[in-house]
């Protein structure tokens, strides 16, 4: 299939945790030039990106905390400068943290990860939006969780739910100019446990009884991204070997 | 229909005016007590509380602003000095966010987080010993329309929908239940900076039931998912909207 990405740019919001990377490699594969940004760790980064430059793209970095709007507009104003344009978002914006009572939730803690997760996608859109509305075409991808849906964990599934609205606004607010917007559901990954977030370990219940990988997601951004998508938007697409079924 | 909500004791968030004041004088009227809050207007509070005098209910009220972890644990203990316990919570103070992405402020973003997702988890993270101890209680949360057909300052009222699922899925062993209301267009008195601007408002000529609601008509649905009735029913969304969406 051809997936048209040739020469178009993405920005990956995380692109050392969760996600990141594998969506950096499976746009790069297809030829689009990649804008990786992350928290902190400039040299992990760097060396992410030798490793996706190495496959023949255009790789531009910057440290940025998405929950800082002066850090992410000296962001887009850096992708902007050196690679011209934005395309796609891939917006890996998580804040794992681990499954708790919710009696035991720390109010602090809670609204850190909502300042990240979704504050800081609040203000990663609010910096290209713009952009993409002058280009009359634009993608954005965001993730969401199982948690949301099984009602797991309150920490975890709140700003997942979120995310699955902010999804919806965007598609809806912004489809007149070519812009799409879709969530990506993700549950019963094989990195879970190792970030120390929510896992949902392969049960004997489940149709598909192994982890996922995060290349089958990588797969979903891109065909998302695609022009062939087009007139998909708005939508969530989950992936969690049928664990929850929507 | 025996509802089972004499002698309950219903927290109302926002029970000024509209829904917040019609679900005080519905309870009331089933004889359940009142533990009433604003954060913008004590006499508007006062006159439902008067509203609601003559069904012969206690009634406390107070200021909190929601959005307040220390104001919240102060309003709720003074609740639990007052009652002894509390059943049921209506987190029905909301503040919206008008226009798309690129119009809504940083100030008005956080405020949506604030009053529509922040206080849901402050109030139900304060009453929930309570309700653990008793082994019965109600959370009942608010979304809206807009979460539903995709505006962007609607996110919170969709996260809130995660909440609601999750102490639903935590606090079922204990016999509570948490559920979430989605009304649509409503004839409703707004907060000043909350009026919808000439023109923007969503037509309710094209849905199934072509009219907005009046503050009367989630009652029933407050009431119900409150009630004994509802026991096996959790983590759900009740849609009141006229069928301006089906879920």
């Amino acid at each position: 299939m051809e997936t048209q990405l040739q020469g178009k740019t993405v920005w990956v919001t995380d692109a050392l945790h969760h996600f990141g990377t594998p969506m950096a490699l499976a746009f790069a594969k297809e030829g689009a030039q990649l804008f990786l940004t992350a928290l902190s760790d400039q040299a992990q980064l760097e060396h992410t990106a030798r490793t996706v430059a190495a496959l023949g793209v255009h790789v531009v970095t910057a440290l940025c905390d998405p929950s800082n709007t002066v850090q992410v507009e000296a962001a887009m104003h850096k992708c902007m400068a050196e690679l011209g344009r934005v395309d796609v978002v891939v917006n890996n914006m998580r804040f794992p943290t681990p499954a708790h009572e919710f009696g035991a939730v720390p109010f602090e803690v809670w609204k850190r990860k909502m300042e990240v997760e979704l504050t800081g996608s609040f203000f990663v859109f609010k910096a290209v939006l713009p952009q993409m509305i002058t280009q009359q075409w634009g993608r954005i991808i965001n993730f969401t969780g199982l948690a949301a849906f099984e009602g797991s964990d309150a920490l975890t599934g709140s700003p997942e739910l979120g995310m699955v609205g902010m999804t919806r606004g965007i598609a809806r607010e912004y489809g007149q100019y070519n812009i799409t917007a879709n969530c990506i559901s993700a549950g019963g990954m094989e990195h879970e446990e190792a970030e120390g977030g929510l896992a949902f370990p392969p049960s004997a219940r489940d149709p598909i009884r192994r982890w996922g990988t995060p290349d089958e997601i990588a797969f979903l951004a891109v065909m998302l991204a695609s022009p062939q998508s087009g007139y998909v938007t708005g939508q969530c697409v989950m992936a969690n070997g049928g664990k929850y079924f929507l | 229909m025996k509802l089972g909500l004499a002698g309950k004791v219903v927290l109302i968030t926002g029970a000024t005016r509209n829904h917040g004041r019609a679900s005080a004088l519905a309870f009331a009227e089933e004889g359940a007590h009142l533990l009433l809050c604003t954060r913008q207007s004590m006499a508007l509070l006062e006159e439902t509380a008067h509203l609601a005098a003559p069904a012969g209910v206690r009634i406390v009220t107070g200021r909190c602003d929601v959005t307040d972890e220390a104001q919240v644990h102060d309003f709720v203990q003074q609740g639990l000095s007052e009652f002894g316990r509390i059943d049921v919570v209506v987190n029905n103070a909301g503040w919206r966010a008008r226009g798309d992405l690129l119009s809504i402020s940083t100030e008005n973003w956080l405020a949506t987080l604030g009053v529509n997702l922040h206080a849901a988890f402050l109030m139900s993270q304060a009453v929930l010993p309570s309700m653990v101890q008793h082994r019965w209680g109600r959370i009942i949360n608010y979304s809206g329309i807009a979460a539903f057909r995709g505006t962007t300052g609607a996110t919170a009222k969709m996260a809130v929908e995660g909440l609601t699922r999750a102490i639903a899925r935590e606090y079922g062993p204990y016999k509570i239940t948490a559920n979430l209301i989605g009304p649509g267009s409503i004839d409703v008195q707004r907060t000043p900076g909350q009026e919808i601007p000439a023109g923007q408002g969503t037509s309710t000529a094209t849905i199934p039931i072509p009219r907005p609601s009046t503050v009367d008509e989630c009652t029933g649905t407050v009431l119900f998912l409150a009630s004994e009735q509802a026991s096996y029913i959790t983590g759900q969304t009740y849609l009141v909207n006229g069928g301006a969406y089906f879920l």
